[in-house]
């Protein structure tokens, strides 16, 4: 029996006719075939997104210490003959500033960062201003006295005349009050940033004579009557908290046209002493 | 191939809107890759900030600069859209959507640290992220209002 030849459809035709005998459809999602929600491709590419962004932040984590990661770098140098342990300046400069800081003290950091260079470049490296570190530990608290440990850190720095380097890296990577982030580990990093002799300095810092003397030159401070911190003793003037640069420069400068300094480092830290004159009070 | 039908937004296709976006981001991440590499830090001009997060150890993962990343991030969005604004497939735009999701994850996750933990915010980095959000959110949205609209492609 003859059959009539039909034209074989094409391609596009077929599936123009699938589409036809379809369930209608209104948009791509609906219909007898809808996919679940979970499985729509906005919701898969933002799981992934999700995922994949978690990934990096997790990756991007610091490592808590371990030393493989960067500290903030200084940007401040210091000429090795300026520097004599906790000193900076000139034996015979006509102005001493007594800086007595906390290494947890916010308003310390502010006055690291934004002022001591500035009087390195202006004073100290004219032979006009020697600065006396008084380190002091008065805002730990808790078994370990994150304060005392960064100050011992300090001045075992100071053995191998690191101890600017060392200040300056505390305050520029100053973590969180008594919150554990100034740990051993930190204090390790640090001292290795600053260019300090591990073995030396583990064994100052494994020794009990260091912390002894950081407490008892916190007492002795307490006593001659710094109570804040920062507190800035200019030739036996006190200054409590940050001052306005220019309010300090302009005394150091009166104070060097002057002539040499009234008191001598190390004395208004003395109980014995009367305690420094306050002239300037600044809140910190 | 699933390609959409894509309205314009503000009389522009969204994929060269999005190519702009990804441009101007492009700028910035190379900016401050180039600043970071050179180790110098961006100039934030009145506005304190970027020298503290360009130093903090925040702003390096395995010691590459995170503007670097930037910069691969924004090449690869900028040939997305440049590819979606040719051709109108879809899972360019998707993935436009997916990756600049995950960049705005990252983003978050570091605005965080500028302001909680380093205590400075690094302008050039804000913009970047403020750019990274807009890109995503346009894409959500062109995805979103241009799917009932999606057409297979005719291709023999």
């Amino acid at each position: 029996m003859a059959r009539a030849q039909q034209p074989t459809p094409s391609r596009r035709e077929r599936r123009a006719a699938e589409r036809l005998d379809r369930p209608a459809r209104s948009g791509s999602r609906s219909g007898a075939t809808k996919r679940p929600v979970w499985r729509s491709p906005l919701v898969l590419v933002t799981a992934a997104a999700l995922a994949i962004g978690a990934g990096i932040v997790a990756f991007a984590l610091p490592s808590g210490g371990s030393g493989d990661t960067a500290l903030f770098s200084p940007s401040t140098s210091y000429a090795a003959d300026l520097v004599d342990a906790e000193s900076l300046g000139a034996d015979g400069a006509p102005v001493v500033m007594e800086l007595y800081a906390d290494f947890q003290c916010p308003a310390c950091k502010l006055f690291a960062k934004e002022q001591l260079p500035r009087l390195l470049d202006e004073f100290v490296a004219q032979g006009t201003l020697r600065i006396e570190a008084r380190d002091i530990a008065f805002l730990g608290r808790g078994s370990r006295d994150e304060s005392l440990e960064l100050a011992a850190g300090a001045r075992c720095a100071a053995q191998q005349d690191r101890y600017w380097q060392f200040h300056d890296y505390v305050f520029w990577n100053q973590g969180r009050e008594n919150r554990g982030d100034h740990s051993e580990a930190f204090i390790a990093r640090v001292a290795a940033a600053a260019g300090v002799e591990k073995a030396a300095f583990d064994g100052c810092l494994a020794g009990s004579d260091v912390r002894a003397s950081i407490t008892g030159q916190t007492q002795a401070a307490l006593a001659s009557g710094v109570s804040s911190t920062p507190t800035l003793i200019v030739n036996g003037q006190s200054i409590v908290g940050v001052p306005q640069y220019d309010q300090l420069a302009g005394l150091i400068r009166q104070l060097a046209a002057a002539g040499s300094p009234t008191s001598s480092p190390g004395d208004a830290a003395s109980p014995d002493d009367a305690g420094p004159t306050n002239v300037v009070a600044q809140p910190s | 191939m699933r390609r959409s039908a894509v309205r314009p937004i503000l009389g522009a296709h969204p994929g060269l809107i999005l190519a702009v976006l990804d441009l101007a981001g492009l700028a910035i991440a190379a900016y401050l890759s180039v600043v970071e590499l050179q180790g110098g830090v961006p100039v934030c001009g009145p506005i304190k900030g970027c020298e503290e997060v360009a130093r903090s150890e925040y702003s390096r993962i395995g010691g590459v600069p995170v503007a670097v990343f930037g910069v691969a991030l924004s090449l690869v969005l900028l040939t997305l859209a440049v590819a979606w604004w040719r051709t109108d497939l879809y899972v360019l735009l998707l993935a436009h959507y997916g990756l600049s999701l995950a960049g705005v994850i990252f983003e978050a996750y570091f605005m965080y640290l500028q302001i909680f933990v380093i205590g400075a915010v690094c302008i050039w980095c804000a913009s970047y992220g403020v750019s990274l959000i807009a890109r995503f959110v346009i894409a959500l949205v062109v995805w979103l209002r241009g799917q009932p609209a999606a057409v297979d492609s005719a291709r023999p």
